[in-house]
């Protein structure tokens, strides 16, 4: 069986290859390697962790930041100023580092949603999967229950996506444009059902403190709520990046990719349910964080291109540092009161998308 | 690779889309898929690409585990990247919006050979696959700004780039131009490779595939090489038109010449 690639005589493949070359320095766009982009990544976000635990109400200096975190993790003795280090270790590390795997794991989750639905405007909100975390949240936050929180956050999420994917398969096969329609419907559902149990049963405080929980706010956030939305981030970062052939392969859609050798239903069930299991986890500690998912994967794959082997851990970082830095605004702009951070998203997210969809006008969006 | 469909059948909402077809199509040449709209051409392409699980018979492909040239093994029974490695499907050609470099659509041709770790085991393959497709120069282009006929030969080169040792096109010179679409066969033609291309244009199957199999209604309606398959009478028969067949004065092969919708009044049957 003769074979496609020697079909050609050798002649033909070397006139090619200096033809390529050329090509590629004269008109490729600017790919930097993923080791610098990691790399980078990397580093402006310790910085961005350093600084931004500096700010607040208290001053800190970086050192004492520094001081104080090698002290508790046994690396040097204990030589910050008692109150200095409880503001770090107990109060704004726990909720800085919460924002950074919080924004790392919505930024991954948006992209994952983007490519499994071929669509660019699907992020974890569009599927329902915010909404039916958030009916979880508030329920057991309205019965007095808050221990529960995760994992009703949790199954809210996995409920809404089998809703909709089952609303989505309902009389026909489970296409993009349909996943996302049933999206909306499950979470105009799920936010009306939210909306009925706030109005039946909560009071004054309960409902001030909902409110801010529904449009996002890490003002809650310990060390209990780094460990569930790191180890998410974690856990389901590993498996997607593990998949991210599979990923790329869904670009032309499903036969496409069967026909590349992705079991293509195995794979989108699989990684939802991932993506579910992540969003469960982030609305759990951080609430309904809004654009983070939706903008970040764009924004990021004009540097880094579309394969995912590349664009999820950058967007990753860059979802932590964004989300990191939103909170730090969120939480000193209007001293002493805080802002939800989802309002500071949306102030970040709706202008840089602006700017996407000029960008992608006639090409990737028309 | 050798390919033979061995009474394939599958059923859609019911109805036998595609019912008990025989046919063993010539190992490394092309075989044009005939008939009318909703003759059953696409099913019958995803089944013998293994996408599909026939409901009554199989389609057989040489095992390519086996160094037996005679094994045989049904293809919907290969592992999936095994599969992926020797059978490419080429989809009738879908104008999505899709934002990748050219070197990027055919580097997903390269999936099945992945490692674990996302790098190729053949990291000069890409650059061959659009060498062999004539693709080189289009390979910074963005996917959106390309013509069809430029998708369709960047679609050829993703196709190559899995190595196939079976390509299957579904009406792969639709929306092309006619130079494009001579060229475009010409070029699979001369893969040597087994190839089943679904082809809505009559001549162009006459020109260029070495035997055709008319489908109609899902079924075999005649099989073999054009000339003794493309006669008046089965063209009557499965597209209900009526035609001379001529033969063209430098090439020998068939011409079919269109004359009208036949007489009689009978129409295909789908």
């Amino acid at each position: 069986m003769p074979h496609p690639s020697a079909g050609p005589t050798g002649s033909v493949r070397r006139d090619a290859a200096p033809a390529v070359v050329g090509g590629a320095g004269a008109r490729a766009p600017l790919r930097p390697p993923l080791a610098v982009l990691v790399g980078t990544g990397l580093a402006v976000l310790v910085v961005t962790l350093l600084v931004a635990v500096t700010i607040g109400p208290a001053d800190l200096a970086v050192g004492e930041v520094v001081r104080s975190v090698l002290a508790h993790v046994g690396l040097r003795e204990a030589d910050v100023p008692r109150l200095h280090d409880a503001i770090v270790w107990d109060l704004r590390l726990p909720r800085v580092l919460t924002a950074a795997a919080v924004g790392a794991g919505l930024a991954v989750a948006g992209a994952v949603m983007q490519s499994l639905t071929r669509n660019p405007l699907a992020d974890p909100y569009l599927l329902g999967l915010s909404s039916g975390a958030s009916l979880g949240a508030v329920a057991v936050l309205v019965l007095g229950v808050g221990l529960l929180l995760p994992v009703a956050a949790f199954a809210g999420a996995l409920l809404a996506l089998v809703a909709t994917l089952a609303l989505a398969r309902t009389g026909g096969t489970l296409t993009p444009t349909r996943a996302v329609l049933a999206g909306l419907a499950v979470s105009q559902l799920a936010a009306a059902a939210t909306s009925f149990v706030i109005f039946w049963t909560a009071t004054g405080d309960s409902y001030r403190e909902i409110l801010s929980w529904l449009m996002g706010s890490l003002a809650g956030a310990t060390w209990s709520s780094v460990t569930i939305a790191a180890g998410a981030l974690v856990v389901v970062g590993t498996v997607v990046l593990l998949a991210a052939g599979r990923l790329d392969a869904f670009a032309f859609g499903d036969t496409a990719a069967a026909a590349l050798g992705v079991d293509v239903d195995r794979t989108r069930w699989a990684m939802m349910t991932l993506v579910a299991l992540l969003t469960g986890a982030m609305v759990a500690v951080s609430g309904a964080i809004g654009f983070v998912g939706l903008v970040l994967p764009h924004a990021v794959s004009v540097v880094t291109g579309p394969a995912h082997r590349r664009l999820l851990p950058v967007a990753g970082l860059a979802g932590a540092v964004l989300l990191v830095w939103a909170d730090t605004l969120a939480r000193t702009v209007f001293d002493p009161r805080e802002l939800p951070v989802g309002i500071v998203t949306a102030l970040i997210g709706v202008p840089v998308f602006a700017v996407l969809l000029r960008r992608g006008r006639g090409g990737t969006w028309s | 690779m050798e390919l033979s469909i061995a009474g394939v059948g599958t059923r859609l909402g019911g109805r036998w889309v595609v019912d008990g077809v025989d046919a063993t199509p010539p190992t490394g040449a092309l075989t044009g898929l005939l008939g009318p709209n909703g003759a059953g051409k696409t099913t019958l392409l995803r089944l013998v690409a293994g996408l599909l699980e026939p409901q009554a018979g199989a389609v057989l492909v040489s095992d390519p585990g086996s160094h037996d040239p005679a094994a045989a093994v049904p293809v919907h029974a290969l592992p999936r990247r095994v599969r992926a490695r020797h059978v490419a499907l080429l989809e009738q050609s879908s104008d999505a919006a899709v934002p990748l470099s050219v070197r990027e659509v055919v580097a997903l041709g390269r999936i099945p050979y992945r490692t674990l770790w996302g790098t190729d085991t053949d990291p000069g393959a890409v650059e061959r696959a659009l060498a062999a497709a004539s693709a080189t120069h289009l390979a910074d282009r963005a996917w959106s700004t390309l013509s069809g006929g430029e998708r369709q030969r960047v679609h050829i080169a993703r196709a190559l780039a899995q190595e196939p040792s079976l390509l299957l096109l579904d009406e792969p010179t639709n929306h092309l131009d006619v130079a494009a679409q001579l060229s475009m066969l010409a070029f699979v033609r001369d893969l040597r490779v087994t190839s089943v291309a679904a082809l809505h244009d009559l001549n162009l199957a006459a020109a260029f595939c070495e035997h055709v199999l008319v489908l109609s209604a899902g079924r075999l309606a005649a099989a073999g090489p054009p000339a003794e398959v493309l006669t008046p009478a089965l063209l009557r028969q499965v597209y209900g038109v009526d035609a001379d067949v001529l033969t063209h004065p430098r090439t020998g092969r068939p011409v079919i010449a269109l004359t009208g919708r036949s007489s009689d009044g009978s129409g295909p049957a789908g």
